[in-house]
């Protein structure tokens, strides 16, 4: 059902005859500049969110700022993290936008996804579990155990949702190339446009486009 | 050629045998298979040395973790500037050995560089010496200033002298404008922000408005004027801050522009590594 919408989304929506490549996606990914950019200003934007976290989470480390409250850091710091999320969010759904079948398809994006949940349920529960009561630990140059772990789940997550971000953008796993059959239904081949072809070279299904 | 050279096998056409016969050696051959690893370590490296540049960098101009002095948020991220410069620089040089022929006619490539060069000199001949001193520019400083800026004005007109290559400008501009939003306080700061929608918005409805294809010279050219247009706005407006208008307080017109070239001149390194894949 998602796989149609995303279809739809990336083929037709816009379209003056659906797959002729007017939809609104496709005039996106097709665009000038602004594709272009959009991939730029969510890369750059990475600098100034995964620096500015990166110093939070070695803080609550305990490493580095230590003769500073996490409380003092985090209040300067972390609106700055915010900013650049609220970019990063913003021009990955356009990002996604201008190519929404390939990318639901694509395992890297299907386990950036599954990490992206991962974070903000650590970011959930440190604030509502954790959190309560930072007085305790907030000045001590070494929190306890409870406060690191969530810094090393932090930390841990956006370095692999970068790494799996940019993997992306590479075809080892195309949906249609002849691939183990764990990799075909972890990705839903089957239901994509270009179908679902494991090694044996039998073809389990495709689509008809 | 032109005036401007577009890649460096314009500048040193006699390496292209050296570059080519890399594509056959098995040591750049066995790094291929690990391009995309080693792509990760280098974004990660790029945003550490990042981290310790956005937050001395934005101290200088006032804002950010004012609560520490210049010299405590470099003594607290070093590290990272370290690890990053080194990290970033040798994980850049593995996929430059897998991958040089590209690099080699890459116009993006050749910015890059000339921006990866700024970067160092300006991070360590000026942006640590600054913060040491907390916010004080010494003499020696001035030098590696002056020098610094002057490879950055380069490497930017080497980026825009191009076709394809101007549009990196706007990564530099909206960053720009970005620091200038956080730096800025009162009627500036709005004129800031409501300025840059306009731009962006104009910018878009300028070049993909109007049905047809984009890819002609006329479009080109407007994006080139928009260029401008936008550029001298923004930059204008950093450097009115820059100049002390509505600037922070404990802060001087060096430290300021200190503080903006230091992040800018990373930012145009990062927008360099992206444009190699798409120009």
């Amino acid at each position: 059902m998602l796989n149609d919408f995303f279809d739809w989304l990336q083929n037709s929506w816009g379209a003056q005859t659906p797959g002729d490549g007017t939809s609104y996606s496709q005039l996106l990914l097709s665009s000038l500049n602004f594709w272009g950019l959009l991939e730029g200003t969510h890369l750059l934007m990475l600098m100034l969110f995964f620096g500015t976290i990166l110093l939070v989470d070695l803080r609550m480390l305990g490493i580095g700022f230590r003769e500073y409250r996490i409380s003092v850091l985090s209040n300067r710091v972390l609106p700055l993290t915010v900013v650049a999320f609220l970019f990063m969010v913003v021009t990955g759904l356009l990002l996604f936008f201008a190519k929404p079948e390939i990318y639901w398809h694509n395992l890297w994006f299907r386990l950036k996804l599954v990490l992206l949940v991962v974070a903000v349920i650590n970011i959930v529960v440190f604030h509502y579990m954790v959190q309560k009561n930072q007085a305790a630990w907030d000045e001590l140059p070494r929190p306890p155990p409870k406060v690191r772990m969530s810094a090393l789940i932090s930390l841990t997550s956006w370095i692999l949702i970068i790494a799996f971000g940019r993997f992306i953008a590479y075809n080892w796993f195309e949906c249609g190339k002849p691939q183990p059959d764990w990799v075909n239904s972890v990705q839903e081949c089957a239901a994509s446009s270009k179908g679902a072809q494991n090694l044996a070279g039998l073809s389990t299904g495709g689509g008809e486009h | 050629m032109a005036i401007i050279p577009d890649n460096f096998k314009q500048i040193i056409p006699s390496i292209e045998g050296w570059i080519e016969s890399l594509a056959t050696q098995p040591f750049p051959v066995a790094l291929q298979s690990w391009f995309a690893v080693i792509e990760v370590f280098h974004i990660l490296g790029l945003f550490c040395l990042a981290a310790a540049a956005i937050l001395v960098g934005l101290r200088l101009l006032g804002v950010g973790f004012v609560e520490a002095t210049p010299s405590s948020i470099y003594r607290n991220t070093r590290l990272w500037l370290h690890l990053g410069v080194v990290l970033a620089i040798v994980s850049g040089i593995l996929m430059g050995l897998s991958n040089a022929s590209k690099l080699y006619d890459n116009s993006a490539f050749l910015w890059k560089m000339i921006a990866l060069v700024a970067g160092v000199i300006f991070t360590y001949a000026v942006l640590v010496p600054t913060a040491k001193r907390e916010g004080e520019v010494s003499g020696g400083a001035r030098i590696g200033l002056i020098l610094g800026l002057l490879v950055w004005v380069l490497a930017l007109v080497v980026m825009i002298s191009k076709k394809g290559g101007n549009v990196a400008i706007f990564h530099v501009m909206f960053a720009c404008a970005l620091i200038s939003i956080f730096a800025l306080y009162g009627a500036l700061r709005w004129i800031m922000l409501i300025g840059l929608v306009v731009l962006v918005v104009g910018l878009q409805i300028a070049t993909h408005g109007v049905v047809g294809d984009p890819f002609t010279e006329t479009w080109m050219t407007v994006n080139k004027a928009w260029m401008w247009i936008a550029g001298v706005f923004v930059f204008g407006l950093a450097a009115l801050n820059i100049f002390g208008r509505s600037a922070r307080p404990g802060t001087t017109t060096l430290s300021r522009l200190v503080g903006y070239a230091a992040i800018l001149i990373w930012v145009t390194v990062g927008a360099g590594g992206r444009w190699i894949g798409l120009t």
